[in-house]
């Protein structure tokens, strides 16, 4: 894989952990849990690569992070977003749709004229 | 998040390597415990469900290494902006403190900016007398000043004896002279340097248009002869002129051509600032006369030496003295004593060191006393304010900010009180510095004391120095108050601490030490002043005209009578008459042979010294006739010889006789007989404390020749200088044939030799009243601080039955008390240190009782009056108002 890729792929994991976060904090498991739910178990990811992303997020003042108790009754690391993380995952979302929306267009274009 | 400093630590997140481990395992077990749960949950079986869940992850350890350095990175990134913040924070507090006190920090600026600013100046002085060596030569360490004998001026013999040593790469020599420059009206006085062909060449100097002087140019008659001009002079006086390189500048009696502009700032081997450079050869038979070359008699030539690299000064010096004294054997000053020094070019670390430059020494040690005392200032005022902020402090500590917080806060408070003392410093330098200039520096000088950046770091620096020291001891005793105690008093609290006391009296100690000084410097200056000089040189201006070489001394002497007459019918001229030498300046001395004795005894000082006067100059110079008479107008031409002697040549060719009615033959002893017809008590010849010097007067009708350096002494009714121009312009009608005169007060060729303890008096007692200022400052505010902290018990104390008297008496006394102390301690001290200073001083003793019971008096009643104030405020509280206030 070459680096344009992992950059790119590395912006969705980001974007898919900000959207997990929008209904409110959540910890690295509910986060990973929401993510596979959320895509009907159709995106493989590496959980491991979710947390390099929470944390550089977190470095980035995107999130902001607290120790809670879980639903099982122990500590664990809530992440939420900041204002910076809000207006991140709105730009993202557009960005990522209109980029859907052309790589769409160019394919259904060569589908028409083949 | 990262917006407010130490947030982190509020909520407890973790900061520190150990710690992020910690948490970063933490957060991934509980993924993995629950992911496994979970996979529990649906049925896996337990090892199974931990293997699945570690398999979803993927690598742990290559990720637990990611997420550290993630997180490290933002944790140092954190503490960096916390640090910055809480700076920011301090400075911000500070400068708060500053607008919401400006008068406290005014009064810290000044006072920390007088004794900054004092030292800053002296500093700045003593590197330029000490440190600096004559700007723009090359290598100027291996350039050497060559004494002959200890005397710095020697001659071209001498000099050129030296070319031989194998110990220089170069030998040179040059003269400082003053010339004259222009013709006519617009004549006026440069400062030129005579100088040997190889002068540019030794001392390396680069350019800044046109070439140096060469060999070649020593070899032209004096006509047509080159010339260098300093940079400072082509920008002055010839107006920055592009094409000077040409130009003729008529210069003494020649013309020279300028064929270079030197570097600017070069002033030759000198401190001095020199205005052209002129070919030996081309000027110097005109300065010296002709036998210049060949003349082992005149001293005028310094002489400069290059040091071959590795050769060492004490090889250079035992060369050159033995090439001397080779040189000099056979003639009659051959002797063994006669050795060369090779000195530094800085004149103050040389064999010629001035007397003012011990002198300066000493000041810069006064100013740094100047200064502890205005940081012992600084440091009490900080500790009142800490006093008082007491309970503000308390609140704060309870608060929970923590120590090394409060210490912050409290120097980055000093430092901002620095910077104010330093920007205060400085504009004292930029008001001050003038008058520093003129006080302590030949006016001649290079030197000068302007904002330079070496000036401005030094400020800077001693100012920060100054501050944070004097902050420290606040600091200290302000981060460990007692928390409960300040909590429940109310308002001002706390006892005057001990260091406080220590400092009151350790600025009372030092003023002491200012006072005497400048007490012993003033009585040194006026027994110095008072030196019975055998004449008045006040109100004495002195003229003397420069004759062109074509004048006779024949229509010189004309002149000269000539002059007598235009210059006496002007408004303010009390007297005036003409002499051939002037004292403190120049002497001259003839054969003399006195029939009865076989020889003249010689004495130290040389001489008999004589002097061919008019009838009016001992009247003119308040000169004060012993025995017989002194000359009158009828002693002129064709009537009989006489003479007047001094009482010192009565007792050396007369002793226990009359001299009176005796014959001298001057000029030799085929002469004939001048009667001496007077005794005179002697003026000093050449220096403040000379012994008496040996001399005689002759009538100037009688016997004058051009040999005589003539000069008008003018007394006048009100100041010398009123009277210069009026002279000037009625002698320039009188002739054609006088190029320049020059007029000066006589008193101005005295006051060099004043001027170690005119600059001592001066400094000792500005800086004694400054010093004696910021401690009744002090003491002011501590009495005023005492008072309202202890109004309360004041209060007790007149409801019991006090009398405002007593509490007066108790308030000043307290005050008093540690003054006092500060006193002893000072004249103490001072007894112990003044000797040292004693070669400085003149007729009066180091130890001088009344100096001392002076500067004890004047610091009492400093104390006095700073103390006064509160005390009747004290008295007059009243103890309704303070009892209740509680």
């Amino acid at each position: 894989m070459n680096a344009p890729d992992l950059e790119l792929l590395q912006g969705t994991l980001d974007v898919l952990v900000l959207k997990a976060l929008v209904f409110g904090p959540r910890h690295g498991y509910a986060v990973a849990r929401w993510i596979r739910q959320a895509a009907d178990e159709s995106l493989q990811i590496e959980e491991g690569a979710l947390y390099t992303a929470l944390h550089r997020m977190e470095k980035r003042g995107w999130l902001g992070a607290t120790w809670g108790l879980s639903e099982n009754n122990r500590r664990a690391k809530y992440y939420q977003l900041t204002a910076q993380g809000r207006k991140q995952l709105e730009q993202r979302t557009r960005l990522w749709t209109s980029y859907a929306e052309a790589v769409f267009k160019v394919l259904r274009a060569a589908e028409d004229s083949a | 998040m990262r917006d407010f400093p130490g947030v982190r630590r509020m909520f407890r997140l973790a900061t520190g390597r150990g710690a992020l481990r910690q948490a970063i395992d933490e957060e991934l077990a509980f993924h993995l415990e629950t992911t496994a749960e979970e996979l529990v949950a649906e049925g896996m079986n337990p090892t199974e469900a931990r293997a699945e869940a570690q398999r979803r992850f993927g690598n742990l350890g290559r990720r637990r290494a990611e997420l550290l350095a993630v997180d490290g990175a933002r944790d140092a990134r954190d503490r960096w902006s916390e640090r910055f913040a809480a700076l920011r924070q301090d400075i911000g507090f500070a400068l708060r403190g500053v607008r919401r006190n400006p008068g406290f920090a005014l009064l810290v600026a000044l006072t920390l900016g007088l004794g900054v600013g004092v030292n800053a100046a002296m500093l700045g002085i003593l590197n330029h007398l000490f440190f600096e060596p004559p700007a723009h030569i090359a290598d100027s360490e291996r350039v050497r000043k060559v004494y002959f004998v200890g005397a710095s001026s020697s001659n071209w013999s001498d000099i050129h004896d030296l070319v031989a040593a194998h110990s220089f790469s170069g030998i040179s020599a040059y003269a400082p002279v003053e010339l004259t420059y222009g013709t006519g009206e617009r004549t006026t006085k440069l400062h030129a340097q005579i100088v040997s062909p190889t002068f540019f060449s030794l001392l390396g100097a680069p350019m800044f248009s046109g070439r140096p002087l060469i060999p070649a140019d020593d070899s032209l008659p004096r006509t047509g002869s080159a010339a260098v001009v300093s940079y400072g002079f082509w920008r002055r006086q010839l107006g920055g002129d592009p094409h000077v390189l040409g130009r003729v500048l008529d210069i003494g009696e020649g013309h020279y051509t300028v064929i270079g502009v030197a570097t600017e700032g070069f002033t030759g081997a000198e401190q001095n600032a020199a205005d052209v450079w002129l070919p030996l050869r081309g000027a110097a038979a005109e300065v010296e006369g002709g036998d210049w070359e060949h003349s082992r008699g005149y001293y005028w030539l310094v002489g400069l030496a290059r040091l071959k690299p590795g050769v060492t000064t004490e090889t250079g010096e035992s060369e050159a003295t033995r090439l001397h004294r080779r040189a000099r054997e056979g003639t009659k000053d051959d002797d063994h004593v006669r050795h060369v020094t090779l000195a530094s070019l800085i004149e103050a670390r040389g064999p010629g060191r001035p007397r003012e430059a011990t002198v300066y020494v000493w000041v810069a040690g006064v100013s740094l006393i100047v200064l502890i005392i205005a940081g012992a200032n600084v440091a009490n005022l900080l500790l009142l304010r800490a006093m008082r902020r007491r309970r503000e402090t308390a609140v704060r500590l309870a608060l929970g900010i923590s120590r090394a917080r409060l210490v912050g806060h409290l120097l980055a408070e000093s430092v901002v009180l620095a910077l104010l003392g330093a920007a205060g410093a400085l504009v004292l330098g930029a008001v001050g510095g003038q008058f520093f200039h003129r006080l302590m520096l030949d006016g001649n000088s290079t030197f000068t004391l302007g904002l330079d950046r070496t000036t401005i770091v030094l400020t800077i620096t001693l100012a920060l120095v100054a501050g944070i020291a004097a902050g420290l001891a606040p600091a200290a005793l302000e981060s460990r108050p007692d928390l409960t105690r300040s909590l429940r008093s109310s308002g001002a609290s706390g006892r005057r601490s001990a260091l406080q006391s220590a400092l009151l009296i350790l600025q009372a100690t030092l003023s002491v030490i200012l006072l005497v000084g400048a007490g012993l410097f003033v009585q040194s200056l006026r027994a110095v002043r008072g030196l019975d000089l055998g004449m008045s040189t006040s109100n004495v201006l002195l003229v003397q005209p420069e004759f062109a070489s074509t004048m006779t001394p024949a229509r010189q002497s004309l002149f000269l009578d000539d002059g007598i007459e235009r210059i006496r019918h002007l408004a303010g001229v009390q007297d005036v008459a003409v002499s051939g030498s002037i004292p403190f300046w120049s002497s001259y001395a003839i054969d003399l042979s006195v029939p009865g004795l076989d020889s003249i005894p010689s004495p130290k000082d040389g001489g008999p010294y004589v002097n061919a006067v008019t009838p009016a100059f001992l009247s003119t110079m308040g000169m004060t006739l012993a025995r017989g008479r002194w000359f009158r107008e009828q002693d002129g031409r064709g009537a009989p010889a006489v003479t007047v002697i001094g009482e010192a040549m009565a007792a050396l060719l007369w002793p226990g006789q009359n001299a009176l009615g005796k014959c001298m033959k001057i000029g030799g002893d085929t002469m004939p007989c001048s009667e001496v017809i007077g005794i005179v008590r002697d003026p000093r010849r050449q220096n403040l404390f000379e012994e008496r010097t040996v001399q005689y007067y002759v009538p100037k009708a009688q016997r004058w020749n051009d040999d005589y350096q003539a000069a008008f002494f003018v007394r006048t009714t009100g100041r010398p200088e009123t009277l210069a121009a009026p002279v000037q312009r009625a002698l320039h009608v009188a002739s054609a044939e006088v190029r320049y005169i020059e007029t000066r007060p006589l008193q101005d060729l005295i006051e060099p030799q004043l001027r170690a303890w005119s600059l001592g008096a001066t400094l000792f007692t500005l800086f004694g009243g400054l010093a004696l200022l910021v401690a009744a400052v002090g003491l002011y505010s501590i009495m005023s601080f005492e008072v309202t902290r202890r109004s309360r018990e004041l209060g007790i104390r007149s409801a019991l039955g006090a009398s405002a008297r007593t509490i007066l008496a108790l308030v000043l006394g307290d005050g008093l008390r540690l003054v006092s102390l500060g006193i002893i301690l000072g004249v103490a001290l001072t007894l112990l240190v003044a000797p040292a200073g004693a070669t400085l001083l003149y007729g009066v003793s180091p130890r001088e009782p009344m100096v001392y019971v002076l500067a004890a008096g004047v610091l009492l009643v400093a104390a006095l009056v700073a103390g006064i104030f509160p005390a009747v405020r004290a008295s007059r509280v009243d103890p309704n108002q303070t009892l209740r206030a509680e």
